[in-house]
């Protein structure tokens, strides 16, 4: 149990024992919260600053083989009441779904790997600035064909969850996340065409982020390499999946395969 | 019209808000708002004959923010207290920091909006969800009934109650309550092996009751239904280059996402667009007329206000051909001294203000849509699409056809799978040589996305033709 979340723990406990109370044969329930950051810099200048703190809960409950899923950012005592009830409700409204249920018991993790997701580093707003701003002019500086920007953002968040459910399984886990992407225009020079392309890196950890010179020059590669594009005849031929498009033909298989 | 949304609702009085507001009163910053937002979504689905899902989610919040030249800073939190309000408009702050304004921030007047688009009386009413499930049941049955190659029925109901209210720096707290619901059925048909898909739904800013008026829900399941059957039969899309005709209605689609999105104004602000710099000049052909209008009773896109408090209205956006307007929000009406046409929308409470479209449609034009077919020896006729997207630098778009049918000496014939149709947004303008007197809305599904945030939107098209168009199939 991560430290500062046991009064989600607590939450999840007594939201877990009202919904038992209002006819529910099990339940789980999802307690997430968060920080996030963001920095968006647009030809060298601040355009977006955002900050927030979020939460939210999402509760699910069976009547015997019957269910209905709930989620709500109020976490007032009378609110949360009322949410349970109305989950237990609509529950009862819908037809028994043979295969639903939560897992055996015997199923619940008894000790979760630590997956090393966390880096509790915090960055101060002006050096976020920074990363956007030499990301994006880093893209400038690579080819004098990128002329324009959409921007460079410098992304960061932090955050925990905690799952709960009847089966008395507690568990939570932190994460955190440090990204910075770099959207340039570029420019051809004759015809005045235009192209966009972007590039980003994500990281759990902030200093695994390589460097924002490194993003915003490939951010301009992949940009200016769209210059001179024509129309091709239709045929038929073979076709290379650039690596970041072939990750999306697993997409549509794996939705597939969920139906 | 019912009583004006009072801050009260959110647990905030006036005067908090004007504080808040006065925190964000610095001689840098040009304005400043905050919105409050509470809503509450529900959604019913059925698949394989049993609605087995049910789910419902509660959100309030506050999104704070400020604008200083072309910078905005923006908070948002999920807590409404004064202190969570004073914080958020601190971060707001920072991207103009700078001495305290001269001039003191009014209390917030109260208005509300001048427009009454969709009386909320019935939307509040409570539905049981034993009713909602009943008309799943029921559509699950229509299709069915419609051609015993059906097998499989989805459907899903999705409701979204929506409050809200902005308090402005320059005094101003106008609120609005929002309905908006939308049933979509899809329904798959199976023969020999052969398996097909087919679509339909509507919905608006409009009650539960809406659904039962003129059995319109059983309308949607059996034209879900004959989609899929009309694709069981369909041969495979020709490729190349060739006239394609657009039905009404939903493919206007095409016009929101080739041309809509090119024209809002923050695109156009930063160059980015492949329409910058080109107002009062010709983009298309003298038969298009495009407008954006927020102001139609129950429609998906309309709003009586738009999410900064200005009432929506109806933009010209392309006049006989020639480029009139862009759409705008306040920060990129005053950048750009253009006139503020109501359209700056966001997701909610959580994201920025961004120029985004209402409902968007081409006026109708003068042929008669039977001659539109007539005209075209080897063609498309493109009856309704499923995804599509652009890119707004430069203008390419890319759209797949989800009912589609061969035109072969001015007759529709064959149906056709799969077509891809692939263009440029400000060329395809250029090659619309018929638009038909038979405008039609789309029935009340769109959801547009932008930045990451999705906002409900209405389109619309008259029958039209495009000379020559990139058609992607597989036979040659």
């Amino acid at each position: 149990m991560a430290v500062g979340n046991t009064g989600y723990a607590q939450l999840a406990a007594d939201v877990l024992a009202r919904a038992k109370a209002c006819g529910a044969t099990e339940a789980d329930i999802v307690v997430a919260d968060g920080h996030t950051f963001s920095v968006q810099v647009r030809v060298g200048a601040v355009d977006r600053l955002t900050k927030a703190r979020e939460k939210r809960l999402g509760l699910r409950v069976f009547i015997g083989k019957r269910s209905a899923t709930t989620s709500t950012s109020d976490f007032s005592r009378d609110s949360l009441d009322r949410l349970v009830a109305e989950t237990c409700t609509l529950a009862r409204a819908v037809v028994e779904d043979q295969v639903s249920g939560l897992p055996e018991p015997t199923q619940m993790a008894a000790d979760c790997p630590d997956l090393d997701l966390y880096d509790g580093t915090v960055l101060d707003t002006e050096t976020q600035i920074e990363w956007a701003k030499r990301g994006e002019s880093a893209a400038f500086a690579a080819d004098p064909r990128v002329t324009n920007s959409e921007g460079a953002e410098f992304d960061s968040s932090s955050g925990s969850v905690v799952l709960a459910n009847s089966h008395s399984f507690v568990g939570s886990y932190k994460s955190s996340s440090y990204s910075l992407s770099v959207s340039p225009i570029a420019t051809e020079p004759g015809t005045g065409a235009m192209q966009r392309d972007a590039w980003y890196e994500v990281q759990r950890k902030f200093s695994r982020l390589t460097s924002a010179e490194s993003i915003g020059q490939e951010a301009a590669r992949r940009t200016v390499r769209r210059l001179g594009a024509r129309k091709v005849t239709t045929k038929r031929v073979p076709v290379v999946f650039d690596q970041e498009t072939a990750g999306s033909l697993l997409a549509n298989l794996c939705s597939a395969l969920s139906g | 019209m019912g009583d004006p949304v009072q801050l009260a609702r959110f647990g905030v009085t006036e005067v908090e808000a004007q504080h808040a507001l006065d925190r964000l009163n610095v001689r840098d910053v040009d304005y400043a708002d905050l919105y409050f937002e509470s809503r509450i979504s529900e959604s019913v689905s059925m698949e394989e004959g049993l609605v087995k899902r049910a789910a419902k989610s509660i959100s309030q919040g506050v999104g704070v923010r400020a604008t200083a030249g072309e910078k905005t800073g923006f908070a948002y939190s999920d807590e409404l207290t004064k202190r969570d309000l004073e914080l958020a408009a601190d971060t707001a702050r920072y991207v103009a920091n700078s001495p305290k304004g001269e001039h003191a921030v009014p209390v917030p007047a109260q208005r509300r909006p001048t427009r009454d688009l969709y009386p909320i009386e019935q939307a509040r009413a409570e539905v049981a969800t034993a009713d909602r499930v009943a008309l799943l049941n029921e559509i699950d049955a229509e299709a069915r009934r419609y051609d015993p190659r059906i097998k499989n029925v989805m459907a899903s109901f999705n409701t979204e109650f929506k409050v809200v209210a902005v308090a402005t720096s320059e005094g101003a707290l106008i609120g609005d309550i929002q309905p908006l619901s939308r049933l979509q059925i899809t329904c798959i048909a199976e023969e020999n092996g052969n398996r097909q898909v087919g679509s339909f739904g509507g919905g608006g800013r409009v009650g539960f009751e809406y659904y039962r008026e003129h059995n319109r829900y059983l309308e949607y399941a059996r034209e879900a239904a004959r989609e899929a059957i009309v694709n069981l039969s369909a041969i495979d899309a020709p490729a190349g280059v060739m006239p394609v005709v657009l039905a009404g209605g939903w493919p206007g689609i095409l016009l929101h996402e080739a041309i809509g999105h090119g024209l809002e104004a923050d695109f156009n602000r930063k160059k980015t667009s492949a329409f910058s710099n080109l107002i009062g000049t010709r983009v298309a052909s003298e038969v298009c007329t495009i407008v954006d209008d927020g102001t139609l009773p129950f429609r998906r896109g309309s709003l009586n206000m738009d999410d900064e408090g200005t009432p929506t209205s109806c933009t010209m956006l392309i006049e006989k051909g020639i480029l009139r307007g862009y759409l705008t929000d306040k920060l990129n009406a005053r950048l750009m001294n253009i006139p503020l046409t109501g359209n700056g929308r966001r997701e909610s409470y959580q994201s920025v203000v961004l120029p985004r479209m209402t409902n968007t449609f081409m006026l109708a034009g003068e042929s008669d849509p039977q001659d539109i077919i007539r005209s075209v020896k080897k063609g498309l006729y493109a009856v309704s699409f499923g995804g599509g997207q652009v890119d707004i630098t430069n203008g390419k778009f890319v759209f797949s056809a989800s009912e589609a049918y061969l035109i072969e000496d001015g007759q529709i014939t064959k149906p056709v799978k799969g077509a891809t149709l692939i263009g440029n947004g400000p060329e395809i303008l250029t090659k619309v040589s018929m638009v038909g007197h038979d405008l039609k809305l789309d029935n009340g599904i769109g959801t547009c996305g932008k930045d990451g945030q999705s906002v409900p939107v209405g389109v619309g098209l008259p029958t039209i033709r495009i000379d020559e168009i990139t058609v992607g199939g597989t036979q040659s």
